[in-house]
């Protein structure tokens, strides 16, 4: 279902700046939106997953356009599926071994890697019609696209949500300066409820700016 | 091969499938059996840094993954750790580092048979005995390192976890704060176990005693961690009672007979009454014993020892 409307939004703007903004996986694909919800709540995890994600979604674009003659048709989700699980279980593995602190920092990521649907999509709706050049620009950019939604809506719930930034303190401080007796946290920002409205406010700020994106 | 071959076909279809996954197969197992003696040791350091992690407020300085090691060794860490079964006697023929937590627990309580293990960190010339700490959290499991003073005080802790939420539940390690408010707590109340609990603020403490405030917006998480250090300690009470409290310590009593060397935590009665039998009574051991013990476990036999002097 939702692999038929990324096809069918298709449009190609610029495989590389296209998905950064007009082709947007998460708000205008709609991809993603679960890891969306869950890694926000801080600007920290939501960086590390936006870089990481980026990585793995070029690495499997480019693998999965490199076999893209040879795969079976009929089982072409289950080896996209095997080669990005691979791909993410390998490189952990390896940051395990001789990067552990990063490994320990993405442990809890990688079942949202892998299982996150820009990924699939991408490599459903791109990598398995195009050479690997262009998938490896393809992934990126819609790595980089879903980071960057990641990063506006993690900062905003971040800062409500605990008043700092990246762990540092900046609402309380600046509240108290201006005078006032520190800054009562917004609980609303650190459930996954504000970030599905946060999302949909950028949504809906996109459309309004670029008709083209409406649906008639 | 895809130009003279149907992809289409079954036969292609399986072959494909069956070399792709002996392929991945391969190179899953080489990575990790070849990188496993890596992963190993940073494993292992890690666990040296959270164990230590428990005691860095006496240390003075921070426990870091690239000092932990160092520490270790200045502490003779090493030969500084035992393990104890729940009746909190020695176990021998067990490296305490080896037991992993997660073996100890039956559907979240604790195994009468466990063997525990425990690290004795000496800190200028404080013993602070430090205990392993295993729960369930709200997404996976928790864990964590406990050190006990020598009064039964809580002397620090270190809590990790594998996937509470970051910003909320992950601030039982990521806030230092939240470690702190345990220090100093007192794990007996009038000789009974009464742990440390961790309730919302303004609520009472679960089992009577000492208790730390919940972290805001992360009230399961906290529960969880109050129920892990319960049911985890449940197994070393028996231990940390009988080198902690008054009434079990063999120090109390120098005049015992039956226990000497006093290895065990030993049993008063037994040993009062050891020495002061009727045939004993006007012997030089027995007079010394009733005549300077004003509590005295067998009282009867107390005065029946005072008469007869």
């Amino acid at each position: 279902m939702l692999i038929v409307t990324v096809m069918a939004n298709e449009k190609k703007p610029g495989v590389f700046t296209g998905p950064l903004w007009t082709n947007n996986p998460v708000v205008v694909q709609v991809l993603g939106i679960c890891s969306a919800l869950a890694v926000t709540t801080q600007m920290k995890p939501a960086l590390v997953m936006g870089i990481s994600l980026t990585c793995v979604l070029a690495f499997a674009n480019v693998i999965i356009s490199v076999l893209r003659n040879t795969i079976p048709n009929r089982i072409r989700i289950i080896v996209q599926l095997v080669v990005v699980a691979a791909l993410v279980i390998i490189v952990n593995q390896i940051l395990k071994a001789y990067v552990y602190d990063v490994s320990k920092a993405l442990s809890v990521y990688v079942g949202l890697i892998i299982t996150n649907c820009i990924l699939m999509g991408r490599l459903e709706a791109f990598a398995l019609g195009n050479k690997p050049f262009p998938a490896l620009l393809d992934g990126l950019g819609n790595g980089i696209g879903y980071a960057l939604i990641l990063f506006i809506t993690a900062t905003l719930r971040e800062l409500f949500g605990s008043g700092t930034l990246f762990g540092y303190d900046v609402l309380a401080r600046f509240v108290n300066e201006a005078g006032y007796d520190g800054y009562q946290n917004c609980g609303f920002f650190t459930m996954p409820a504000a970030a599905l409205i946060i999302i949909g406010c950028i949504i809906w700020y996109q459309r309004a700016k670029n008709p083209d994106l409406q649906d008639k | 091969m895809h130009k003279t071959m149907n992809r289409n076909s079954n036969v292609y279809t399986v072959i494909y499938a069956t070399v792709l996954t002996v392929l991945v197969a391969i190179l899953l197992s080489a990575a990790a059996l070849g990188l496993k003696d890596k992963q190993k040791a940073n494993m292992d350091n890690e666990k040296k840094q959270q164990i230590l992690q428990s005691v860095a407020t006496k240390l003075g300085k921070a426990v870091t993954f690239e000092n932990a090691a160092d520490l270790w060794k200045e502490l003779n860490m090493d030969d500084a750790m035992f393990c104890v079964n729940t009746k909190g006697e020695k176990v021998e023929g067990q490296t305490a580092f080896d037991i992993a937590s997660k073996i100890l627990f039956d559907k979240g309580k604790i195994k009468e048979d466990a063997t525990l293990p425990v690290y004795v960190a000496n800190i200028e010339g404080v013993p602070y005995r430090i205990v392993s700490l295993y729960g369930a959290g709200l997404w996976g499991p928790i864990w964590g390192y406990l050190s006990v003073d020598p009064e039964g005080k809580v002397a620090g802790v270190s809590f990790d976890h594998e996937s509470e939420t970051a910003g909320l539940g992950a601030k039982i390690k990521d806030d230092p704060a939240f470690a702190e408010a345990f220090i100093g707590k007192s794990l007996f109340t009038d000789g009974k176990f009464t742990s440390v609990s961790v309730t919302k603020a303004g609520k009472p403490a679960n089992h009577g005693g000492e208790k730390v405030d919940a972290i805001t917006g992360a009230t399961k998480t906290s529960d969880y961690v109050g129920d892990m250090i319960w049911e985890s300690l449940l197994g070393y009470v028996p231990f940390l009672q009988g080198a902690t409290s008054p009434a079990g310590g063999c120090k109390k009593h120098e005049g015992c007979k039956k226990h000497e060397g006093c290895e065990k935590p030993c049993d008063m009665e037994g040993c009062q009454k050891e020495a002061c039998t009727p045939e004993a009574c006007g012997k030089p051991e027995c007079k010394a014993q009733c005549g300077e013990k004003a509590e005295c476990a067998d009282k009867a036999e107390c005065d029946a020892c005072k008469k007869a002097e």
